[in-house]
């Protein structure tokens, strides 16, 4: 089995960015892939500030300009397999349409690459920490421990789940230890305590309304009051018996006014909000793709 | 050294604004907590976004095939998990099947397989038919780009998913394509509906990239909510179900059906937008998350007012004192 089989369930179609496993030729590509990062690494090493920046603008523009050239050149309509482009236009449309896979495929690896680099990092600074005997250098072993532990067993359970056991495996009748270990780490430990962690918020919220949720203006007043309203329409049984109260059919039920207070407010500013964000990032994004964020570059 | 320490509440005003944040906390806890004991059935109208939600899910053609992207862990379980368990149950009763993937957590996907896990062991409780991993759903796993993966997939789920491979009933590794559930599928147009369960932003690149090449239907938290509402009136969102009040009313209308009269002739769930009538299918003795939690928060939001007004009152009658 070729070793890297070892890391991945992906067995994609054959292009010219990858082979079959083991083969001659993904031994060949990886090579030069490999050959091509090393030397593009020395380069960026020995190169200075300047060249390293002009490098950095060129792949970023590149690779920006595939999504945006994507999203304005016009897409196949029925295009059916095997079809030829008739005219120039259309074969720009059709490499699109091919590639589109393909660069998603690569984004994709880099964006896992990103998670590696992150565990990386932890490490880097924890393990440092460690050897040094730094404040609270305890915290990092039982972080450090954690995460051999959590990777080792997730890793054998994924795989006795993909490769052995299979899909009897999703009935615990069938588990072995290395599944209900799995499930005691992950499920029972990991998985409780980001409940925990986030049903913290409940705490902050209370604490943060009822010291900061006060009458002091009229804004704030007119806030308050719009999210009493909304507050009791979410409430099931004060809606109810406010709706009997003014009569079901009445527009002033709890329902109508929050209804009203939504769509008439609620929703207008948010769309509102959204567009400031969208033209935001739309020129945050213009200044990355352009390399003109001088600290990014940098 | 001599330390700062605030003086005690003098008067009962004071004393409102200065409850100490362990007694609160502590009611918080008693005011979660306790309705959890206490078979609870409390009156709710379903919101218009759920009606059309579960709509939507209940028209589907039995047989299909949709996508459910989870984008959700035990963070948010409270409602993500309501709302998974809720749509899944939705589907199964529609013998629809469905691929799993995220775009937003590695840890979503197992945390979904857990749960499907544990409705295949009601069904089977019940002696229904369970749900056949291969035959029935697929789990695809995690995929880290968001963006390029939603471009991607609006092109082509084949291309976006190629290559990955499940193992079959009969213990061998085979493309996910030649499953049941994927052989008729190659893009988004052979999936009736997309469903995102999401507590995370995941659902505005759903928004921006598939919603105008499927109906896209969005399950997502009670903060995500408001966010959400431009989205589903402006019709790019086919239904929406925020929050643990989204599921109580997936839950009412599983069971209470839309436009569907009970056996008095009354109509209980009314949709201002159809008269098509869509039967509930569930006991209604039937608890789901929605039903168990709902009086949980029901009454924590009764306390949050109750603090506000406290607060209020603290201040209003310092301040009176103060004038005078």
């Amino acid at each position: 089995m070729n070793p890297m089989m070892f890391f991945a369930d992906l067995i994609p179609p054959h292009t010219f960015w990858n082979a079959a496993n083991g083969s001659p030729e993904w031994w060949t590509k990886t090579l030069v892939a490999l050959l091509a990062v090393s030397v593009g690494f020395f380069f960026m090493r020995t190169a200075g500030p300047r060249v390293r920046r002009l490098v950095i603008g060129a792949v970023t523009l590149v690779a920006g300009a595939f999504f945006v050239l994507y999203f304005v050149v016009p897409q196949p309509v029925n295009r059916h397999a095997g079809e030829m482009p008739l005219s120039v236009p259309e074969s720009l449309s059709f490499w699109f349409d091919d590639a589109l896979p393909i660069v998603s495929t690569i984004a994709n690896t880099l964006a896992a690459f990103l998670l590696g680099l992150g565990v990386y990092s932890v490490l880097t600074i924890h393990v440092r920490k460690v050897w040094r005997q730094q404040r609270d250098w305890g915290f990092s072993v039982v972080l450090l421990v954690c995460i051999v532990i959590m990777a080792l067993i997730g890793y054998a359970d994924w795989y006795d789940r993909k490769f052995v056991g299979g899909a009897k495996l999703d009935d615990p009748a069938f588990w072995g230890w290395i599944n209900y270990a799995n499930d005691f780490f992950f499920n029972g430990l990991l998985q409780q305590m980001d409940a925990a962690m986030f049903s913290v918020i409940a705490f902050y919220i209370l604490s943060a309304a009822y010291r900061a949720f006060r009458i002091r203006s009229v804004e704030a007043t007119i806030l308050l009051a719009s999210a009493l309203v909304v507050m009791l329409s979410l409430m099931g049984a004060v809606e109810f018996g406010w709706n009997v109260l003014v009569g079901n059919g009445s527009m002033f039920t709890l329902t109508e006014i929050a209804k009203w207070l939504r769509d008439s407010f609620q929703t207008p500013a948010i769309r509102a909000i959204d567009f400031g964000v969208g033209i935001g990032a739309l020129a945050m994004g213009l200044r990355l793709w352009l390399s003109l964020e001088k600290q990014g570059a940098n | 050294m001599a330390t700062l320490e605030t003086p005690p509440p003098a008067t009962f005003g004071e004393m409102l604004q200065a409850l100490p944040r362990p007694f609160l906390y502590l009611l918080l806890i008693m005011a979660t907590s306790i309705p959890l004991f206490f078979d609870i059935h409390l009156p709710n109208k379903p919101s218009d976004a759920a009606m059309d939600l579960y709509a939507v899910t209940m028209k589907i053609p039995e047989g299909s095939t949709v996508l459910v992207s989870t984008e959700w862990t035990n963070g948010t379980r409270a409602e993500s998990a309501g709302e998974f368990e809720a749509l899944l149950r939705m589907l199964m009763h529609r013998n629809v099947k469905f691929v799993i993937f995220s775009i937003g957590d590695p840890q979503a996907p197992p945390v979904a397989k857990d749960e499907i896990r544990q409705l295949n062991e009601e069904r089977k409780k019940n002696h229904e038919r369970t749900y056949e991993r291969w035959n029935d759903w697929i789990e695809i796993g995690y995929y880290a780009n968001a963006e390029g993966t939603a471009v991607s997939l609006a092109a082509s789920i084949k291309n976006t998913f190629a290559g990955k491979k499940d193992i079959n009933p009969q213990g061998v590794q085979q493309d996910i394509f030649e499953s049941p559930v994927l052989k008729n599928v190659s893009t988004l147009k052979d999936t009736p509906v997309f469903f995102e369960v999401t507590a995370s932003s995941t659902s505005t690149i759903y928004i921006q990239r598939i919603s105008s090449k499927v109906p896209l239907a969005l399950l997502c938290t009670g903060v995500m909510g408001p966010e959400a509402v431009p989205y589903y009136s402006s019709g790019q969102l086919v239904g929406l179900a925020a929050g643990l009040k989204g599921v109580l009313d997936l839950e009412t209308l599983m069971v209470d059906g839309l436009n569907s009269p009970d056996k008095d002739g009354v109509v209980k769930i009314a949709s201002p937008k159809s008269n098509e009538v869509i039967p509930g299918f569930m006991d209604p003795k039937f608890q789901g998350k929605g039903v168990k939690y709902f009086p949980a928060l029901h009454v924590a939001m009764v306390l949050l007012i109750l603090a506000i007004i406290a607060g209020n009152t603290g201040m209003f009658l310092t301040k009176g004192k103060t004038n005078s």
